[in-house]
């Protein structure tokens, strides 16, 4: 039996949103409680993925002016501003924990069921889809930022509409994609966090980038969408979650871990 | 190198030991099982010459396609090479996981470590279990 909780946190800073993050995955493998957590950003953040180079913050110019946290999960890096951003802490005993593109996908498919209703269902003019192809580029290669790379398991949009193509006027392409969410993850002595972030507005801090709820028109509150999203995962995963606050005791380890180590720039200058 | 000759941590670290100049030391990679379960590998940070380490104590950390995973020390002692030409051809790992694909050797400083490996047989029965 797993033990589970589910946190609707408030927005704070990136050092502690990724220490809690953290402290989760720890809980998780030491005391086996799976944790679902929804959350947001006080102030425009740039997080890196922790294989990234620092230096690469630099190839982004709307971002140099954020504060930069650096992530224990790899991938690219993201400006969380306007979005919703989840984590998921599971045991080494649940069985999506050893099987990590199956936990992607899961919780990615969670995404699409909740917010396929506000896209106006079947009938609207937007899909909203898995991808199932991998990325073509090595790693070396891949765009700086996560929601310009295109990885098995991303959600995207499109319209249903094709459109001409500009280079070649008899020829009808389909529209091109949007990346709306991507998530990373950390094992930790058999247990795994799953985190990843919801494109739901654009933020002046990244301009390039589309987000879901202004390009298609939901008119969803951030407690809606947060309730909408936490029920379709625990669904998805036949989770059964109480919700809760982080426990005093792992606040305290959060504390810890946010001043000592994503605060520092030892560590997020670490490469 | 055959793995029937290894030792393997439940973790999914095999370990060569061979005695060399009085000292014991511990070659140390990755199970072609734990390999495979990784998938497509893109980073690997190897760990510092000189380091000591401690007996399943994270040394070493690798990032496939988006999840990062710990490769732990099986032994306890003093990491004294390290495979340099994994980061730039981790194909390397898959394509030879008990030979070229090897990632550190450690100067075992506590044998006492040792006897928590497990034999090929044993590690294959775990891997079955998973």
């Amino acid at each position: 039996m797993v033990a589970h909780r589910l946190i609707i946190d408030r927005p704070a800073s990136g050092a502690w949103n990724m220490a809690v993050d953290e402290t989760l995955l720890i809980d998780a493998a030491v005391r086996g409680i799976a944790t679902l957590r929804l959350y947001q950003w006080s102030e425009p953040t740039l997080s890196l993925g922790y294989f990234q180079q620092y230096g690469d913050r630099n190839q982004h110019l709307a971002s140099r002016e954020c504060v930069c946290v650096r992530r224990q999960t790899g991938g690219g890096a993201i400006l969380h501003d306007r979005e919703l951003t989840y984590s998921l802490a599971l045991p080494a005993n649940h069985p999506l924990a050893r099987q990590t593109e199956s936990l992607y996908a899961s919780v990615h498919d969670a995404f699409i069921a909740a917010l396929k209703p506000m896209l106006g269902g079947e009938d609207s003019r937007w899909i909203l889809l898995r991808r199932d192809q991998e990325s073509t580029m090595s790693a070396h290669e891949e765009p700086f930022l996560c929601f310009q790379r295109r990885a098995r398991g991303d959600v995207v949009f499109r319209s249903r509409e094709t459109s001409i193509d500009p280079g070649d006027n008899a020829a009808r392409t389909a529209s091109p994609d949007w990346k709306v969410l991507g998530s990373a993850q950390r094992r930790h002595q058999g247990a795994i966090l799953q985190h990843g972030s919801l494109l739901w507005n654009t933020s002046l801090a990244a301009p390039e980038l589309a987000g879901l709820s202004e390009s298609v028109g939901i008119d969803a509150s951030t407690d809606e969408l947060s309730t909408a999203i936490s029920e379709a995962i625990l669904r998805k995963l036949s989770l059964h979650m109480s919700q809760a606050e982080l426990p005093p005791d792992l606040e305290s380890n959060a504390r810890q871990l946010a001043n000592n180590k994503y605060a520092s720039a030892a560590w997020t200058k670490r490469r | 190198m055959n793995p029937d000759k290894l030792l393997f941590a439940k973790t999914h670290e095999w370990v060569a030991v061979v005695s060399e100049g009085g000292q014991k030391i511990a070659t140390v990679g990755l199970t072609s099982f734990a390999v495979e379960a990784l998938t497509d590998l893109v980073f690997i940070e190897l760990p510092k010459i000189g380091r000591q380490v401690s007996a399943e104590e994270s040394f070493c950390e690798v990032e496939s396609v988006k999840a990062v995973s710990d490769v732990y020390a099986p032994v306890a002692g003093e990491v004294i090479a390290v495979n340099e030409s994994l980061p730039d051809n981790l194909e390397i790992l898959s394509r030879d996981p008990y030979g070229d694909g090897w990632i550190a050797r450690i100067k075992i400083g506590d044998e006492a470590g040792l006897k928590n490996l497990m034999d090929h047989a044993a590690y294959q029965k775990q891997c079955e279990e998973q």
